[in-house]
């Protein structure tokens, strides 16, 4: 099916307003078992329908292809809204299946890259908006019933430079002993599953490390979760932001500060190059290893490049260079984060 | 040998050279850092500056380019001249005193004034071979053929658990600051922090780096700044550039070198480094040459992640075209888009 005829697929919103609130209110009532209310959070210079047409270009006919009548909807008219709001902020909402978020949806997001940037939400920053799910909806108890986690593999069983492994686990642990759990474990959640009992019914909602938030039923708070996760998206991309050489004329480097010299010895620094080597669509060089590393990286989709500087055990220095976007910052910070290790950006001046 | 040893031993003595220009880049920038700073306020001097590559004058004006000048203030200066390594043959060495004794003879064009009252010679050497250095001098009576002072200090990078310094320490000869002299007669660490700015901005000195340290800048910074929507191919499937030379040495100087500013100033990298690395590009098939002055450039993906490995490998198959060399490099296929 051609874009220009899909039902209806883009109302550009402004932001969420009750009449908003109030329709995924009511489809959520009659909501089929097999979908749910996605919230995407990203980050777009480009108007929605200049977003489509780019799609078009980077992936001719894909969503003609694989685009899957969600039933309801297509009378509804509602397959997706995205609501704009001040600087390049974007909440997408969709009602479908997780397979048609999935396979479309997401595809969409990610393929738009360096159009569409989305957030990278730390493991503190996770457990603060889950809690506020809780509390804003005023249940007493919410239960991460299930999980994807991330860990780091023992010595014996690394196998050739695979440090990590992603795995899936159903529990039933508040979320304070969740994250407690999961620290202990040196685990870190990429995306949580928990359960709410509201008004006598059972509701689900899941939140991922990339700000991807759904529930399988509509409650007006989940307007204020957005928020929250908009307010940590925007910290970052503010510290991202004007850091190219070409715009400020200026070096205006950052670091990642770890609470724990974790380059202290050489099998370390050797982890780490291994895991930022394999950063996809970016190409390196290797300027120094040992003791101290030096690597150049660039972004082969969006030209933006950066030297990177480990000079003391705990500290990653990053320096932008003639063109080093707010795209191309937040995917290797979001790529350090997600496969390294979290730690605090700060500004270096 | 195996021939992937070979090959991989090559790769690191091209590393290793690019590393030598980095590091003989950063005692410049650390050298001219400490002139610079007031030990006693813990602050730059405010009056004082250093600029890389800046052609002074001798007499009958004919011009001298040292590798750095130092300005602590209008009655004092220093000229910087710095190598990391001299070849064996002691001819390059008689060569390089030659060279500091033009710079003997400066008569002016300095930075704020157009003659400083006292300037000093610096000749900085890596650490391993500033006491070979300094005896040369001696045994050849170098040092009293100096009207002006001259000081041999020897440099190196040392990686400590708090960070980088660049160690600086005089080995031999003097400088007629008494302060500057006797802070480097013991040896004088400066951190990695104080000269990172600088060396972002400044990764180029006069004397010529080797060939893929400006290929590799050219590809990694300046040529993918300028990818954009309307550069990108869909048939080719890649960003096709068309850049002038002064384009692209516009660029690495605004960002990796010197643009002249005042009228002694020099080009920082000239415009032949850049004609050789666009040329390097047009032979390993990158590029095309369009005319004496454009360039068409192919950037895309290498097929290698690691771009200096990518083109060490590039370098030495052009160097053994009709060798098969190994494995790998027979692997490593010149992109074939043309």
């Amino acid at each position: 099916m051609p874009i220009s005829r899909l039902p209806n697929p883009i109302i550009e919103t402004q932001e969420g307003t009750k009449e908003f609130s109030y329709k995924l209110r009511e489809i959520s009532s009659s909501l089929e078992r097999k979908n749910k209310i996605y919230m995407a959070v990203f980050y777009s210079k480009l108007s929605a329908q200049q977003l489509l047409e780019k799609y078009k270009n980077v992936c001719p006919n894909s969503l003609e292809r694989e685009y899957i009548p969600v039933s309801n909807l297509e009378n509804e008219k509602f397959p997706f809204v995205i609501s704009k709001r001040d600087r390049g902020i974007n909440v997408l909402f969709c009602i479908c299946s997780s397979d048609f978020f999935n396979r479309n949806i997401l595809r969409w997001l990610n393929s738009l890259y360096p159009y569409i940037v989305l957030p990278i939400l730390k493991q503190q920053e996770l457990r603060t908006i889950l809690i506020s799910i809780r509390n804003l909806l005023e249940v007493e108890q919410v239960n991460i019933i299930s999980a994807t986690s991330k860990r780091w593999l023992d010595k014996k069983d690394i196998i050739g430079k695979k440090y990590t492994e992603s795995f899936r686990s159903w529990t039933n642990l508040s979320i304070e002993e969740a994250f407690l759990k999961a620290k202990e474990e040196n685990r870190w959640f990429t995306s949580v599953s928990v359960l709410i009992q509201k008004k006598g019914r059972e509701v689900k909602t899941s939140l991922s490390r990339q700000g991807i938030l759904w529930t399988n039923r509509w409650f007006d708070e989940y307007l204020e979760v957005v928020e929250k996760i908009i307010t940590y998206f925007v910290q970052k991309l503010n510290i991202f932001s004007a850091r190219s050489r070409q715009e400020t004329k200026e070096v205006r480097p950052l670091s990642i500060i770890y609470d724990e010299r974790i380059f202290e010895n050489k099998e370390e620094r050797e982890q780490f190059i291994n895991i930022i080597t394999k950063i996809p669509n970016f190409g390196y060089s290797i300027l120094h290893s040992n003791p101290y590393i030096q690597i150049s990286l660039y972004d082969v989709k969006d030209g933006s490049s950066f030297e990177l500087l480990i000079q003391d055990g705990n500290s990653i220095i990053l320096f932008p260079q003639i063109k080093s976007s707010i795209s191309a910052f937040n995917r290797l910070v979001g790529y350090i984060f997600e496969n390294f290790k979290e730690g605090e950006i700060k500004d270096l001046e | 040998m195996h021939r992937q040893q070979i090959i991989d031993e090559e790769i690191q003595k091209i590393r290793e050279e690019c590393d030598n220009y980095k590091h003989t880049v950063w005692a410049l920038h650390a050298f001219g850092s400490f002139i610079c700073w007031d030990e006693e306020k813990k602050e730059k001097i405010p009056e004082a500056s250093f600029t890389f590559g800046r052609r002074l004058y001798i007499k009958d004006n004919l011009p001298v380019t040292p590798d750095l000048i130092i300005e602590k203030n209008p009655k004092y200066g220093i000229v910087v001249e710095a190598k990391k390594f001299l070849p064996a043959n002691r001819d390059y060495w008689n060569r390089e005193v030659a060279q500091l004794l033009k710079y003997d003879e400066i008569q002016g064009g300095w930075l704020s004034v157009d003659k400083v009252e006292v300037y000093d010679i610096a000749f900085l050497i890596d650490i391993g071979m500033a006491v070979k250095v300094v005896d040369f001098f001696k045994e050849n009576n170098y040092f009293e053929k100096f009207i002006h002072s001259i000081g041999i200090v020897g440099f190196e990078h040392t990686e400590e658990t708090r960070g980088i310094y660049i160690t600086l320490k005089k080995e031999g000869g003097k400088f007629s600051d008494l302060q500057i002299d006797e802070l480097l007669r013991t040896v004088k660490k400066v951190p990695l922090d104080k000269i990172w700015k600088d060396s972002q901005k400044i990764m180029f000195y006069d004397a010529r780096p080797p060939r893929l340290h400006v290929v590799r800048i050219l590809w990694e910074h300046v040529l993918s700044s300028m990818i954009s929507e309307e550069t990108w191919s869909t048939e080719k499937h890649h960003h096709i550039l068309e850049v002038s030379i002064n384009e692209v040495k516009e660029k690495m100087q605004e960002y990796y070198g010197q643009k002249p500013q005042r009228e002694n100033d020099r080009e920082i990298p000239p415009q032949k480094w850049i004609r050789d690395a666009l040329d390097f590009l047009v032979e390993v098939r990158l590029a095309e040459k369009i005319d004496e002055e454009r360039y068409r450039i192919h950037w895309k993906k290498l097929k290698h992640k690691d771009t200096l490995r990518t083109f060490a490998i590039l370098e030495l198959k052009l160097k053994k075209s009709k060798k098969r060399l190994c494995k790998e490099e027979d692997q490593l296929e010149f992109p074939n888009f043309l």
